[in-house]
């Protein structure tokens, strides 16, 4: 398998680059003497995946305001999982134009799962498991053009699934 | 090391194309000891990235929460048999895959 680096990504990563641009040059500067190993630099640096709360979370994607709850918003998951590790979870979005979906588990050490980008033509739908710490609140939250939504479900975990 | 292929299979129906696939990939967040106590290193899946015939059709930024051997499963408008999907990732460790399936 070959050494690559994920494409980057437009929004969040300039984001980054705007706060550790002086910093991040310098790092690459010292791997390409060979002074860092290069997994430094290849080490997980998305503000989106350290986030350990709604507020910060929001804050990292720029939204202002706490999204209004909506019905549109469709988050399938089981009032009570046994396992941890690996719990089932359907996202859906039945608003207009939903460009993006996130999942965010509260209780997580990052809040942040994953974020699913729907081309248009792609049902803004997807089926995945998700590691559950604990016992959390789960979020879906959508955004379409500038417009943020959300829907929030309880689930109660027997076994957690991170430590 | 992920020598795995990703298990994919896409079928169309009435236009619209279903899409169900699964990585093989330990997803280790690096919160997790070893049975001496050892923190075992983060490595996990960052990115995923679903195209039908070139085109990006699901494009998945990933945290360490995705469960093990992470599973998605969903559907676009269009492709028809014989068709290809690729299902592309890259992970913490630098690591990159790519496979293929035709859509049945």
């Amino acid at each position: 398998m070959t050494k690559a680096t994920a494409p980057e990504r437009v929004d969040e990563r300039r984001r980054q680059v705007v706060k550790k641009g002086v910093g991040l040059g310098v790092l690459s500067l010292l791997v390409a003497a060979g002074i860092f190993p290069a997994e430094t630099v290849l080490a997980d640096e998305r503000a989106l995946f350290k986030t350990d709360s709604l507020r910060e979370t929001l804050e990292v994607l720029g939204v202002s305001e706490r999204p209004p709850s909506s019905d549109a918003v469709r988050l399938d998951v089981p009032d009570v999982a046994d396992n941890g590790a690996k719990v089932p979870v359907t996202l859906h979005s039945e608003i207009e134009g939903t460009d993006a979906i996130w999942l965010l588990v509260e209780n997580n050490p990052n809040m942040v799962a994953a974020r699913f980008d729907f081309p248009s033509g792609t049902v803004p739908k997807v089926r995945t498991f998700v590691k559950m710490n604990e016992t959390s609140d789960v979020y879906a939250l959508v955004k379409s053009g500038d417009d943020f939504y959300m829907a929030r479900r309880h689930v109660q975990v027997t076994l957690g699934g991170c430590g | 090391m992920n020598d795995e292929p990703t298990r994919i299979r896409a079928v169309a129906a009435d236009g619209m194309t279903e899409v169900r696939l699964r990585m093989s990939h330990p997803m280790e967040t690096g919160f997790r000891e070893d049975g001496q106590g050892r923190t075992i290193p983060p490595h996990y899946i960052t990115r995923v990235r679903i195209e039908h015939d070139g085109r990006v059709v699901l494009d998945v930024e990933v945290g360490p929460a995705l469960a093990a051997d992470p599973y998605l499963a969903f559907s676009f408008r269009g492709g028809q048999a014989g068709e290809r999907i690729t299902v592309s990732w890259w992970d913490t460790e630098g690591n990159e895959r790519e496979d293929e399936a035709e859509i049945r």
